[in-house]
Order: C-alpha cells, then structure tokens, then sequence
C-alpha cells in the first residue's frame, strides 16, 4: 500500500554530501521531473525514484483501507483500481498549466502532492530549508517553467532553479564540451550540443516521440494481429521494459495475457522490437539537426560524443543501431550512461551544491 | 720585623708603618697568645714568596684560559721571566722554642728606618710586577681575544658565503618552480578550459532563473530575449 521508497544509499564519489550544521543547513536537492517516473538525489544521500503518478481513493471503503486522503507513486499505480489517478505531468511539463476549470485545479493538486513527496523524500529535519535544481524538457516553454517554480514553492521547496534536463546529465558526467546528451524519457526525448557554455535555445531540441509513444503503437500492432488478446497500457509498459530490443535476439517476448478471461501465453517480440525502432530515426534525425547547425569546424566533435541517459537509455541493442542511423549521416560513436535512471537528478543535485550559496538566499528572498 | 727593645719611638714608627704594610705585635703579646714560634722572613725572602704566589696566580690564570698549550707555555714562559728574573737571596731563619728560650733575640732589621726603606721599594716593585704581569695577561688575553675574533669573523664571512650561496640556489629553484607552475596551468588552460568556467555557467544559470521569475512577475513582460540560454518562450 505505502510508496516504495528505493532508498539505495550513493556512493560518496557519486556525489558529494553537503556538511549539515545542526539541523539548520539548507538540503540541497536534485530533481528529475519525468513524465512516467521522477527521481531525485538529496545531499544527505537519499535516492528515490518514484512513478509520477497521484491517487485519491475513491470511496469512505477505500480511504479506510489506505488510511490517508492522497496517495504519490508507486502505490497508486499498485493500487490503481481503488483510487482515482491522476499523472500531473504530460511531455515533461507539468499538465495543469494548459488546462481550465477542474480539471486544471485537479492537476495542480496533484502536481503539489508530488512535490511535496519528493521533498519529503529528501528527509529534510522540521526547520530544514530545501534548495532545489529540477530538471525540465530541453524545450520547456518560461510558463512551464515558472509553473514547476511555484508549484515547488508551494510544496514547501524555498529555493528553485530549473534546468534543462539533458544540461543537467552533461553536468553530472561532466561532459560540458563537445557532447551530445540524448534523454529519452517517456514523455519526451530531450536532445542538447554541449559547446563548453550554458546551452541556449538553439542547442537543444525535444522529439515528442518517445517511451508513451512506443506503449502505445505496440499496443496498436498487438490489436492489429490479435485482437481478441486483453490487455492494459500498464503491461505493456512492463513487458516493453523488460524485453524492449531493437535488434534481432534469440530470446522471445513471451508474455502472459487474458485471451476471453483465460491467461495465454503470446510471442510479442515483434511488435515491441518494431515499435522501439521507431524511435531509432526520431533520435538520428534530432542529433543530425543539431550538427548541422553547429560550427562546421567543430561538427565533428559533438557526433563523436553522443551520450544517451533516460529510461529509454536501456534498450537492448540502441547503441549500435544509433551508430547505424549516424553512419549513414556520417558516423559517429554513442555511449550509454551507467546509471540511467538517476544520472538527470545527480546532474540537478551536483548544480545545486556548487550552486554559491548566496545566490539560493537571493532566490530564496525573492521567490 | 718588630723590635722589642726599642718601644718608644720605634712603636710609634711601627704604628704609623703598620697603617702601610701591616701590625707590629710585641713578643710578649705573642706568646700570651701562644705563639711559640716565629718566622722571621727576610726581604729578598718575602720578595721570592711574592714572586711565587704570582707564579702559582698565573700558572692557575694560564690553567684557567682556553687557551692552546703552547700559547699557555709561553704566557707562562714569558710571566716566569719577568716574575722571577731575580735570583735567590737567603732562606728564611728558623727559631726553635722560643718559650724556652726567651732571651733569644728575634733577627731583625737593624733599624727601623732601615726596614721602612727596604719595605717600601719592595711593596712597589710588587706592585710594578703586578702591573706588568697583569699587562702581560691583558696582553695575551687580547691577542688570544683577537685570534678568536678573527676566526670568528673568519667563520662568519664563510657562513655568510655559504648563506649566499644557497640563498642564490634558492632563488634559481623557485625561479625554475615557478617557470614549471605557469607552464603546468598553461597546460591546463589548454587541456580543460571549461574548468575555469565552471562558476561563470553557474551565474548565468542563475541569472536565467532570475530571469525566468522576472518575466513571470511581469517586470520584465515585454522583453522576452533576457532569458539568456535556458528554454523559450510559449
């Protein structure tokens, strides 16, 4: 019922752990803002990835049962079918700001309990300030911005700065010059040129095809050859994770799904690898966009360093068919990141330690 | 050196010489207090004693400096021939029980103005031998003062020499350290430059986020290119 807390302890060299005077000392957080999951990295050495997803239960039965009026996480997805679920996220962005009406003043909720468990996540003591760098959509527009900024004031966050989230996972591997950061995240997949300077619009790029879009067009080919099979958004998401490839394998998709109630076994290799190598030319085409547009002399340079983070990182056999699609654009060499899942948040929390202090109390004073 | 047969003004005279060189003691007062037996030391005698004890002074003085053997066989040489360049004279008479034999006359000078003549010219010869021996020791001690000196100085200038020296040596290893450490971050600028920006990419991705919050704020509504860098406008 309670939120899974991944509560795995960091290494001292990942990350630097800012001394704590008393109870008093601001916590320094990095935050991973994603679509489907967010992550976030404390300096105290607290890790937790969460689903981005928020819950209500959805009678006095069920508010009995979970004991509590809100649920965050992985406990809503766990307990779906007695909650009312709500994903305050769509593209990266948090969805409440184009919407109207309820359905706007139910997003924001649910935009604030996530935040709120993030920090909570944190550990902060009870008179602790929390400083926080959140990672957002390489293309995230000032309103999207300023909505993450408020919702995080709101939530209790007293200072927020907001970074491109491909920025921040150059920054955590210190790949700040002649690199090309791919994320691939469910919602978007965030691609930014590293020139040695903070990147401005034109070096980063957001491809709206991404892990969402791949659920949904295996579901497409599943219906299209087997329509009696059932199934939910939910286990494809699963089984993609777990047997996602987009290069041919002796190992089948075999997967368990209700046939008419009755649990039947069905080869799904093919749908998962077609719909996972849509994304090949989605990514090659953004890489091509930005070398393009970058100093000839240099071009080279950045298609020789692309580095690949996000969820969508760990696709069985993306590297070579990355480097594939960059030969026929005229090569290049891609590398995946070790630690996938938390690489954007450490990014995030590495820039909010060497962030100076005076400039949190400055945005502290103004937020 | 007293006479006991002629008080009168030979007390009077041994009075006032004894303000000089010492007291006259009547015989007869010796032995009421007990003294059986009397020494009578002649001049040249007393002259030799002198000498010896300033002998005995300076072979102890000589003992005492720091002085190299040789250099102390020769102060001692040279003080020997000047403290004893004199031979000799009598040896001092030896008067045996005098209790017993009281009418023994004590051998003294024949007069008393005779021994105040003899007495005074002795007293300042000691004194000039005094003086010259202490001029001869004063005489050394500089010499020896200076030969120490000049090996001082001796010492020093070397000591100085060496200081320089190495303080030259010291300068020529900072010099090439310091040619090595600018060269080093030389390398450095050349192989990371983006280390040293490091603090600039933080200001102006704190500035942007001003920026953001500016423009949100509406103080800055209507000029959307200050947000320098990071993300766009909707």
């Amino acid at each position: 019922m309670n939120m899974k807390l991944n509560k795995n302890t960091q290494n001292e060299s990942d990350i630097g752990i800012t001394p704590v005077d008393g109870s008093t000392a601001a916590i320094k957080i990095g935050i991973d803002l994603g679509t489907s999951r967010s992550a976030i990295c404390s300096s105290k050495g607290e890790r937790l990835v969460m689903a981005s997803v928020v819950g209500w239960p959805k009678d006095a039965v069920s508010a009995k049962v979970f004991g509590r009026r809100v649920l965050v996480g992985d406990a809503v997805l766990e307990n779906r079918m007695a909650l009312k679920t709500c994903f305050p996220l769509a593209n990266g962005n948090l969805a409440f700001s184009g919407k109207e009406g309820q359905e706007q003043e139910t997003l924001r909720k649910a935009g604030l309990h996530l935040f709120s468990a993030l920090r909570m996540a944190a550990n902060p003591n009870e008179k602790q300030a929390v400083h926080a760098v959140i990672g957002a959509p390489a293309e995230a527009t000032r309103e999207n911005k300023q909505a993450i900024i408020d919702l995080a004031r709101e939530a209790g966050i007293e200072g927020v700065m907001v970074v491109s989230e491909p920025f921040a996972v150059a920054y955590a591997l210190d790949a700040l010059e002649d690199a090309m950061v791919v994320d691939i995240g469910a919602g978007t997949i965030d691609l930014c040129r590293m020139a040695g300077s903070l990147p401005g619009v034109e070096d980063q790029l957001t491809v709206f095809h991404a892990g969402n879009d791949v659920d949904a067009r295996i579901c497409e080919l599943i219906r299209e050859k087997r329509p009696e099979v059932q199934f939910s958004r939910n286990m494809i998401k699963q089984a993609k994770e777990r047997f996602s490839s987009v290069v041919d394998t002796n190992k089948r998709a075999m997967v368990r799904f209700p046939v008419n109630g009755k649990p039947t076994e069905i080869d799904i290799t093919a749908e998962i690898a077609s719909a996972v190598g849509e994304l090949v030319p989605h990514i090659t085409e953004g890489i091509q966009k930005l070398v393009s547009s970058f100093d000839p002399e240099f071009q080279h340079r950045i298609r020789n360093r692309v580095i690949v983070s996000g969820g969508g990182s760990q696709v069985y056999g993306l590297q070579e068919a990355l480097e594939k699609g960059l030969a026929e654009l005229g090569g290049g060499n891609v590398e995946i990141v070790d630690d996938p899942v938390y690489a954007g948040a450490q990014g995030a929390l590495k820039l909010a330690q060497e962030m100076p202090e005076e400039y949190w109390q400055q945005l502290g004073e103004d937020q | 050196m007293t006479s006991e047969n002629r008080p009168g003004t030979s007390e009077q005279n041994a009075r006032s010489r004894s303000k000089q060189n010492g007291r006259v003691h009547h015989v007869e007062e010796l032995r009421r207090k007990g003294i059986q037996k009397v020494r009578v030391v002649g001049q040249s005698q007393l002259q030799e004693l002198a000498r010896e004890a300033v002998a005995r002074a300076v072979l102890e003085l000589a003992e005492s400096l720091e002085v190299s053997e040789e250099t102390k066989k020769s102060l001692v040489g040279r003080a020997q021939e000047t403290i004893l360049k004199e031979s000799r004279e009598e040896l001092p008479e030896i008067i045996d029980e005098p209790a017993m034999k009281p009418d023994v006359q004590l051998k003294t000078p024949s007069t008393d103005a005779e021994s105040t003549a003899v007495s005074l010219p002795m007293a300042l010869q000691d004194q000039e031998m005094l003086k010259e021996l202490s001029r001869l020791i004063a005489r050394d001690w500089r010499s020896e003062l200076n030969s120490v000196q000049d090996s001082h100085r001796a010492q020093v200038e070397r000591l100085e020499m060496r200081i320089e020296e190495l303080t030259r040596a010291l300068r020529a290893t900072d010099q090439v350290l310091t040619r090595g450490k600018e060269e080093k971050g030389t390398e450095d600028l050349v192989l990371m430059p983006f280390d040293h920006k490091k603090e600039e990419l933080l200001d102006q991705l704190f500035q942007a986020n001003v920026a953001l919050r500016e423009i949100s704020s509406g103080l800055d509504s209507e000029d959307g290119t200050s947000m320098d860098g990071e993300g766009r406008s909707a």
